[in-house]
């Protein structure tokens, strides 16, 4: 795990100004402390920052193939190395070290940029094809690791991370209010955005290359999420279900491919539970487990997770987050998500990965990734009862099924059934559209873009990213079944850049901390896919045939729980007198002002509100995190990036032909 | 929830002057009705000030559903609002969008209930 930086002139200039790529490999120190590589070969350059996990002695990259014509830089783990490896030697293949990074460029050379299909893991990588004089770019099926780029000034620059790319004086920072309208509509930018003007990411299951002489790169798609349910097997419940064990075994042990120990996170929940079974058995070391518990026992889950531990007898570690906690971690988190979030929900899962390097792990497994392919969501269930209730929209038993969404948000459980119905009526007889289930939502967030200024309104007005979106989703998608349609949608414009991003990737590697999930092994994605979806939700029920999966796994108690969504404290961590300083500076009409993404009198109104509700409903709680952690975001690095900040990294060692006598190869 | 300190520099209505307890005790007495159109024009402050974050403005008749200025969860607060202000008694059955999804409406309903207190005072 690590972080990759590097250029490509697409003029076969020199790629970067001196000593650039040492100063960006800096910016991404904090995913990889350790070590540092770079390597130079005429128009292109790659860095990598190391978090050593698999062969700690001889994984410093770049690397290399035997003859030194391909070179390349991996964020991540291809967890299949070992299978691959061997079959690779066995067709005469030599390799320099025992890392899993070597096995991209093995089979690059002999299926190009094909070999994605092959591997099992969660990576980025950049790939140098010296013959060819191509770079190659990919990330893995659902985008577990991040991976942006820029084209300026005929330079091809990517990163893991956006701040990487702003050490570069030639990368323009400015703001993509289109990606601005989106976060506010989807809680992310669509898939290839940024909120960063200029800066994209290569989309999960995508691959770029880039060659001297073109002028612009070329990105493709490798991999699509399909769901396809095979009625027709002919396998019954329990075949489904002793498959899915079989495989999320597998996925686990995997998993736990490392030359360091593997730790697991309890939320104290079904799926974090599960594989932190299914870990204690196989994990060559004693199993630590870390969890988040709150002050507030609303959001507090410290008696499920304990439980769990007792029962699995690990070495235990919990991190209570104060509501103070929060506040203080929100810049920081920040900081590392490079976009603006709507919960507090990351700022936690911060601190626990700091808990995480503080007990000396570097990698930790999570359940992430199972509501959305075992339809664990009540958003699933919400779709399913509207359409059921659509058929008849006029029937007064179907829309009582309404009380049994969400029952663990007490705002909607006090609401009155009529105003439940009025409320879910919206749209109800729309089923013909792809996105039925998540229109509701969308709209519901969109509330907050009313805190948009004038200026910002202005520059958006007649703007619609519905179509950016149906250009992204699969052409067939219209004619699947209405869960796997959303479940589709759940993944690719939640899971992948929010989840995966916000609350994965970059909180943990703010502290170096590698997560693995498990569920997302695209073996188990791929099969969850093909189960019926009446059997994916069996009625009301959720994650049915994982359950049945895990059944002797886990307490009764913990396998009979109904879904409970991560959440954690708004109002209390950032209003109140308890309220860190910056929350009115930030929001400030002068500050808002100053920025001029928002209205500075509707900001006002909003934090007034919030300070004087004793309930801060749900959509003025998304509308404070989402206006406070955008003014965070606008002043951390369009107001005050320095890059002067980032100093030339120290310990990089250059690597290739050019490279000083006596480095590798 | 939201209260009247909440909504500040909007909620001084022209035909506001007074303290809402004074007004309703006027109205309930039978002095000084506060007028239809002042309590419209308080639950206009009111609902653009709380959920339109103060810009923009909402007709009496517009849905407030349909128009996404309320969602399931912000009538709950709409309806404190209305039986606080307007020291009206609101039962759960009349938590229906009849009577919560347009300021008209809103407007109506507490005129009813205001003259029901009224007739059973004076019975």
């Amino acid at each position: 795990m690590c972080g990759i930086a590097g250029a490509l002139s697409l003029r076969g200039a020199e790629p970067l100004g001196p000593r650039v790529l040492r100063r960006m490999l800096t910016a991404l120190q904090h995913r990889g402390p350790e070590a540092a590589g770079e390597y130079y070969a005429g128009p292109a350059a790659l860095g990598h920052a190391r978090l050593s996990i698999i062969d700690l002695a001889g994984g410093l990259q770049p690397v290399c193939n035997e003859d030194g014509t391909l070179w390349a830089v991996v964020n991540g783990e291809i967890f299949n190395y070992v299978e691959l490896g061997r079959e690779l030697r066995a067709r005469g293949h030599r390799f320099r070290t025992e890392s899993d990074s070597e096995v991209v460029l093995h089979l690059y050379e002999e299926l190009g940029p094909e070999l994605l299909e092959r591997l099992n893991g969660q990576y980025a990588f950049a790939l140098w094809d010296e013959p060819r004089r191509r770079l190659l770019l990919a990330r893995d099926r659902l985008g577990v690791r991040p991976l942006f780029y820029t084209v300026v000034d005929g330079t091809l620059l990517f990163a893991s991370e956006v701040k990487a790319l702003l050490v570069d004086p030639r990368v323009p920072r400015r703001v993509d209010l289109c990606a601005l309208d989106q976060i506010f509509t989807y809680w992310s930018a669509l898939p290839g955005r940024s909120l960063f003007g200029g800066i994209q990411e290569v989309p999960a299951g995508h691959h770029l290359v880039a060659e001297p002489g073109w002028d612009t790169p070329r990105l493709t798609r490798y991999w699509t999420l399909r769901f396809t349910p095979d009625g027709q097997a002919g396998r019954d419940d329990e075949g489904y279900a002793g498959r899915l064990r079989e495989l999320l075994v597998d996925a686990t042990r995997l998993r736990l491919r490392a030359d360091v120990p593997v730790g697991a996170y309890l939320s104290g929940g079904l799926d974090s539970s599960a594989i932190a079974a299914i870990a204690r058995r196989y994990a060559p070391n004693r199993l630590q487990t870390f969890s988040v518990a709150f002050a507030d026992r609303v959001f507090d889950e410290r008696l499920f997770q304990r439980r769990m531990a007792q029962r699995l007898e690990v070495d235990h570690h919990i991190i209570e987050c104060r509501p103070q906690d929060i506040g203080e971690a929100l810049p920081d988190v920040i900081w590392h998500t490079e976009t603006p979030i709507l919960r507090t929900a990351p700022a936690p899962l911060f601190l626990l990965s700091a808990l995480v390097r503080r007990h000396g792990l570097k990698v930790v497994l999570t359940g992430e990734g199972s509501d959305e392919m075992f339809a664990g969501y009540s958003l699933f269930k919400e779709a399913v009862v509207r359409r059921f209730w659509a058929r008849q929209p006029d029937s007064r038993l179907r829309p009582l099924l309404l009380r049994r969404l969400y029952d663990w948000l007490p705002e909607l459980q006090a609401t009155s059934q009529p105003y439940l119905e009025a409320f879910f009526r919206q749209g109800l007889t729309e089923t013909a559209d792809p996105a039925y289930s998540h229109l509701l939502r969308w709209r519901n967030t969109a509330r907050i873009k009313r805190l948009f200024s004038a200026e910002t309104r202005a520059a958006l007005e007649g703007y619609d990213s519905r179509h950016e979106l149906d250009a992204l989703l699969p052409p067939d998608l219209p004619s699947w079944d209405l869960l796997s349609r959303a479940q589709y949608l759940e993944v690719a414009t939640f899971l992948t850049p929010y989840l995966l991003s916000s609350q994965g990737d970059r909180v943990a590697m703010a502290h170096a901390v590698e997560g693995r999930f498990p569920f997302l092994d695209h073996r188990v994605v791929e099969f969850a896919a093909t189960i019926p979806p009446r059997r994916r939700l069996r009625g009301l029920h959720e994650k049915d045939v994982l359950r049945q999966a895990v059944r002797d796994l886990l307490p009764d108690d913990i396998w009979g729980r109904p879904k409970r969504p991560y959440r954690a404290p708004i109002a209390a961590a950032l209003t109140g007198p308890g309220a860190p300083e910056y929350v009115g500076q930030l929001l400030s009409p002068d500050a808002v002002r100053s920025a001029g993404l928002f209205n500075p009198d509707a900001v006002s109104h909003l934090l007034a509100k919030c300070e004087s509700s004793a309930r801060v409903g749900e959509v003025d709680g998304m509308a404070l995190v989402g206006v406070l952690s955008a003014q965070l975001w606008h002043s951390q690095f369009i107001e005050q990036f320095d890059a002067g900040l980032f100093p030339e990294r120290r310990d990089v060692v250059r690597v290739g032909a050019d490279a000083p006598v006596g480095v590798a190869p | 929830m939201a209260t009247e300190e909440a909504i500040g520099p909007d909620s001084g209505g022209e035909d506001i002057t007074r303290p809402i307890d004074d007004q309703i005790g006027a109205e309930v007495g039978g002095r000084d009705p506060m007028s239809s159109v002042a309590i419209r024009e308080q639950l206009r402050d009111y609902i653009v000030a709380n959920y339109l974050f103060g810009s923009g403005t909402v007709g009496d008749d517009v849905s407030l559903l349909d128009e996404g200025v309320l969602d399931s969860m912000g009538v709950l607060e709409l309806v404190l609002f209305v039986e606080e202000t307007f020291d009206v008694r609101i039962a759960e059955y009349d938590v229906v969008p009849e009577n919560f999804d347009s300021i008209g409406a809103i407007a109506s309903f507490i005129e009813v209930k205001w003259n029901d207190v009224r007739q059973a005072l004076a019975s």
